[in-house]
């Protein structure tokens, strides 16, 4: 008996020792983990073409990519790798999950290794840098503005003024006049607090009343000291004037796309990458129903969110990916890492992304795109700078989902504006800690 | 007669999911957005089809192959030995070791997987097949049934040739083997099919494309939202994914659900 | 004993697997419990998981929500799993094959997959939805409310489920000895009566056993809930462990509540041995 269980002791310990191998010279090896591979020019794959410019450089590094599965939205793969102590060394994902490792701890400062920082735009960046160290590189990515419905505010007679004079009072003289013409089919904007999924499409409210979310640093929130409690009595009376649908608090982010895509919401909170699926869908619909409903797709454009009295400019929000490169303390392969990562997000990856609709992160990289709208959004981007709520902080999937239950009495009127903010801060400042 | 048609009526229910999938992986975007759906494909296409496979590697056909022969021989194997050492042996420990042994099923599994990727990266086995296999051959609910068919065989037969003065192992060859075939046949369809839908640790531990098996590699190529073709009809790829991998299975099962269905109540019977 | 000796032999393979791939992480899992992880920088807090467990409130909803399930789910496939026994089981043998055959084949199908098309059936615009628009109700979002997503993920899981208890109860079933149902059917019993008060208690085990795996399942159920409803409403306690632990990246805080769960579900098992060992 004995004797057996020694045998499976030796064993054991022997395929241990085996596997770990005796260390010998070898050359550079990078191991990368990409949320995608997306086709670039002349037939080749983002892998491919990263690879290539790597090996002008350094011939003889060895790059091993493996493509991370976004179906299940967590960071199981990282976590384990970390955990097994083979993480690899660059990372590209979302920034709600990179955010995690752009730390001191984790991250390689880039600033010694990547040879093109100054062609990033400052206000994507300026997030990304802890005490002057840049933790990660910005990738394309969406701009969420406010999207207006020009059919249906030509319909209720209002002229829309340019951005600059776009205020909440133009926007509330709108509501009035979709109101009184629609009261009860249309409304102005919507609203929508269920969960947490799409709640940049109302954050953004907050940077309407000059609102910040954080003091530089990140040690604590502003969101109250900045003047939060306005933005909710902002909401408050949206609900009391019908300007937004009746127990919007209950509907989650689906059914607000859908108000969207049949044209119900004059102003709202919108993605340029939606409109055409949601049309499309929405047509779908219609084709297949009995019914007399005629909403097609109407003509629209993107301005950022109104500006309340005394704010100059309302930054949009803006979300994206990031290149994080592991500080694994070998100089050797973290140049390398650091040249892969330049490498994955320079100006052609970037410009061949801009076809996909999205908005760039460099200043050197021309947007090829023949979307109308992209060029409107991206100047709205830069004519008015990015909202920052937290989204490069590693607490920020903690901090996420702490909004939407205040949000939901905040529409039903269970809080006071004062007490739903005081909450909130109290929610955020608990996992700043 | 009532009870036959309510049966019909069950078997429509029970497979409509399935054929509403399978159809759905013959559709294009329009078809299979339908409401309500076509039972039968109006136009079907193969697009779905082509898109897969054209994106599928070779070596993962080969993977999952050896993953599920790996799997089965593994999970029949333990499972069989510790529940027929369960079902007539009494020892010390005995209820200790039973619920250690079931105890997988009280935890959430995916707690364990960290950890779970440690020990295999410790062990040597990281990154390769045998370690996304180890780890999930110990099947509690294999365990359990192959007790409770062990349990079938009189403890007096078992008894009797012991008094014979017959060894251990005779026991097993003249006596237990042979009336196996049925809980190895349903352990091995369990253990099969599982291994073959194991996908988050499958992905986890599989990162390598060489080595990735079916469900996964074919998975991460349908949620690439980055390919053009892929974004297109997301759901009639996925539900070709699901179909293609169902045909082996089914037909794998409809061979063997003689041997095992007959084999379990065969043998209570007896 | 050589008896015994056989026994820890063929029980070697078991116990090895399970000390590598269940015991040591598992006490990995006990371990980490007591930290603050983010895989980077650990720190050590004691208790301190333990104790924000009991002032959680989003912990207190998934509990609540298994509850439901745990009733539905077990009353669910145990209900539907006898009902097809008792049906099918004084038709002629071929019918038991085809049930059998039929009941599997959920079983068998790939979870991943197949919510995809459980998502698309139950869809606002779906089918089911369709039938119900025929039939004069107003479409129903099966997922968006507690209310109708438990239920309805209950309902799948049970279809997903119940084929696996349909052979084992029919095979008990069918083994029998038919002579009682002669003996019953000779004193005027209806097929009702058998059914109640003969075979009912005969499976009694079998049932128990079915009853605890159930209730023990209920717990563990996150990949088809995940996949359909991400909504805290039908959140399960395993699902909310998983947000924990992954989403949100409180991996020490998730270990804690898994921790806890366990020995919750042990508890449970005692339990129902001593219960059973006093019926016995």
């Amino acid at each position: 008996m004995k004797k057996l269980f020694i045998l499976i002791l030796l064993l054991s310990v022997s395929l241990t020792i085996f596997a770990n191998g005796g260390e010998e010279e070898k050359p550079v090896t990078v191991t990368a983990l990409i949320a995608g591979n997306p086709a670039q020019p002349n037939g080749k794959t983002l892998m491919e073409v990263a690879t290539e410019k790597l090996h002008q450089d350094f011939p003889n590094a060895i790059v091993e990519f493996n493509i991370a599965d976004l179906s299940e939205g967590s960071t199981l793969t990282m976590d384990a790798m970390l955990a097994a102590g083979n993480a690899p060394n660059v990372y590209s994902d979302y920034i709600g999950r990179t955010s995690k490792y752009m730390v001191p701890e984790y991250a390689l400062p880039l600033n010694d290794y990547v040879t093109d920082l100054d062609q990033y735009f400052e206000s994507v960046m300026k997030p990304l840098t802890i005490n002057g160290d840049v933790m990660g590189l910005p990738t394309p990515g969406g701009i969420y503005a406010m999207c207006i419905n020009l059919d249906l505010l030509e319909d209720v007679g209002y002229d829309l003024p340019s951005q600059e004079n776009w205020t909440v009072d133009e926007f509330l003289k709108m509501c009035a006049m979709v109101k009184a013409k629609y009261d009860g089919e249309k409304w102005g904007t919507g609203m929508f607090a269920a969960n947490q999924s799409g709640d940049y499409l109302i954050n953004n409210w907050f940077a309407s009343f000059g609102v910040s979310y954080y003091a530089d640093g990140y040690d604590y929130t502003t969101i109250k000291s900045t003047g939060g409690a306005k933005v909710y009595e902002f909401f408050q009376s949206l609900v009391e004037n019908d300007y937004i649908p009746p127990n919007s608090g209950t509907l989650a982010d689906d059914y607000y796309v859908t108000q969207w895509a049949k044209g119900e919401l004059a102003a709202t909170g919108f993605f340029e990458g939606w409109t055409e699926n949601y049309f499309k869908s929405w047509e779908n619909e219609i084709k297949n129903k009995e019914t007399e409903e005629t909403y097609g797709r109407f003509s629209y454009t993107f301005y950022p969110f109104p500006k309340a009295e005394g704010v100059d400019k309302v930054p949009a929000y803006f979300i994206n990916h990031t290149v994080v490169v592991h500080n694994t303390g070998d100089r050797r392969t973290d140049e390398v890492a650091a040249r892969l990562a330049q490498y994955l997000n320079d100006a052609d990856i970037q410009e061949n992304a801009s076809l996909s609709n999205v908005c760039l992160t460099r200043k050197d990289a021309e947007n090829l795109s023949d979307s109308v709208m992209i060029p409107v959004i991206t100047k709205i981007g830069e004519d008015n700078g990015i909202f920052d709520v937290g989204l490069s902080q590693p607490w920020f999937a903690a901090v996420r989902p702490k909004h939407y239950p205040i949000l939901q009495k905040v529409l039903a009127g269970d809080l006071t504006p004062e007490e739903a903010i005081t909450a909130y801060e109290a929610a955020i400042n608990e996992e700043l800690e | 007669m009532i009870r036959k048609i309510t049966v019909l009526m069950l078997v429509v229910i029970l497979l409509l999911p399935l054929w509403l999938m399978i159809i759905g992986s013959f559709q294009d975007i329009n078809g299979v957005m339908k409401m309500p759906p076509d039972l039968l494909p109006k136009d079907p296409t193969l697009k779905n089809y082509t898109a897969i496979l054209g994106s599928a590697d070779i070596r993962w056909f080969f993977n999952s192959a050896f993953i599920v022969i790996l799997s089965i021989v593994l999970s029949v194997g333990i499972s069989c030995s510790a529940g027929y050492a369960m079902a007539h042996f009494d020892f010390k420990f005995k209820k200790l070791i039973w619920i250690l042994l079931l105890s997988q099923i009280m935890i959430p599994i995916i707690t364990l997987y960290i950890p779970r990727y440690v020990v295999i990266k410790h062990l040597g086995i990281s990154g390769t097949i045998w370690g996304a296999v180890f780890p999930c051959v110990l099947s509690p609910m294999g365990i359990y049934l192959a007790k409770i068919y062990f349990e079938t065989i009189p403890d007096s037969i078992m008894e009797s040739a012991r008094l014979d003065g017959a060894s251990e192992i005779r026991i097993l060859r003249s006596i237990v083997v042979p009336i196996s075939k049925p809980i190895i046949t349903a352990l091995a369809l369990f253990g099969g099919v599982g291994s073959l839908s194991n996908y988050i640790w499958q992905m986890l531990v599989l990162q390598k494309t060489a080595r990735q098996p079916l469900l996964v590699g074919l998975m991460k190529a349908v949620n690439n939202f980055s390919d053009p073709i892929m974004r297109l009809n997301p759901l009639g790829r996925c539900m070709a994914v699901g179909s293609f991998l169902l045909f082996p299975i089914i037909i794998i099962f409809a061979f063997t659900s003689r041997y095992f269905t007959e084999g379990i109540s065969g043998a209570i019977k007896e | 004993m050589s008896n015994k000796r056989a026994a820890y032999i063929l029980l070697i393979p078991g116990l090895v697997f399970f000390l590598l791939f269940v015991g040591w992480p598992l006490i990995e899992v006990v371990r980490l419990s007591f930290f603050k992880i983010n895989f980077i920088n650990d720190k050590f807090v004691g208790l301190k998981n333990y104790l924000k467990i009991f002032s959680d409130k989003t912990f207190y909803t998934a509990l609540l929500n298994n509850v439901f399930y745990m009733v539905l789910y077990t009353a669910g496939v145990c209900i539907v799993s006898l009902s097809t026994c008792f049906l099918v089981f004084n038709l002629p043998k071929k019918w038991h094959d085809l049930t059998r055959f039929v009941v599997y084949v959920p079983v068998i199908s790939s979870g991943v997959i197949l919510s995809q098309t459980w998502k698309y059936i139950f869809h606002i615009n779906g089918p089911i939805n369709w039938i119900i628009a025929k039939l004069g109700i107003k479409p129903v979002a099966f997922f968006q409310s507690g209310v109708t997503g438990i239920p309805t993920i209950s309902a799948i899981l049970t279809f997903q489920i119940f084929g696996i208890y349909v052979i084992i109860l029919l095979a008990n079933m069918l083994s029998i000895d038919k002579q009682i149902f002669d003996a019953a059917k000779i004193d005027g019993a209806s097929n009702g009566q058998i059914n109640r008060f003969i075979i009912l208690p005969l499976m009694k085990k079998q049932l128990g056993m079915m009853i605890l795996l159930n209730v023990i399942g209920s717990f563990g159920v996150v990949e088809t809930v995940l996949l359909l409803a991400p909504y805290e409403h039908t959140a399960t306690v395993t699902y909310h462990i998983y947000q924990t632990a992954f989403v949100i990246g409180k991996y020490g805080y998730g270990a804690a509540q898994a921790i806890l769960l366990f020995i919750f579900i042990i508890g449970l098992t005692l339990v129902k041995n001593r219960v059973s060992k006093e019926e016995a």
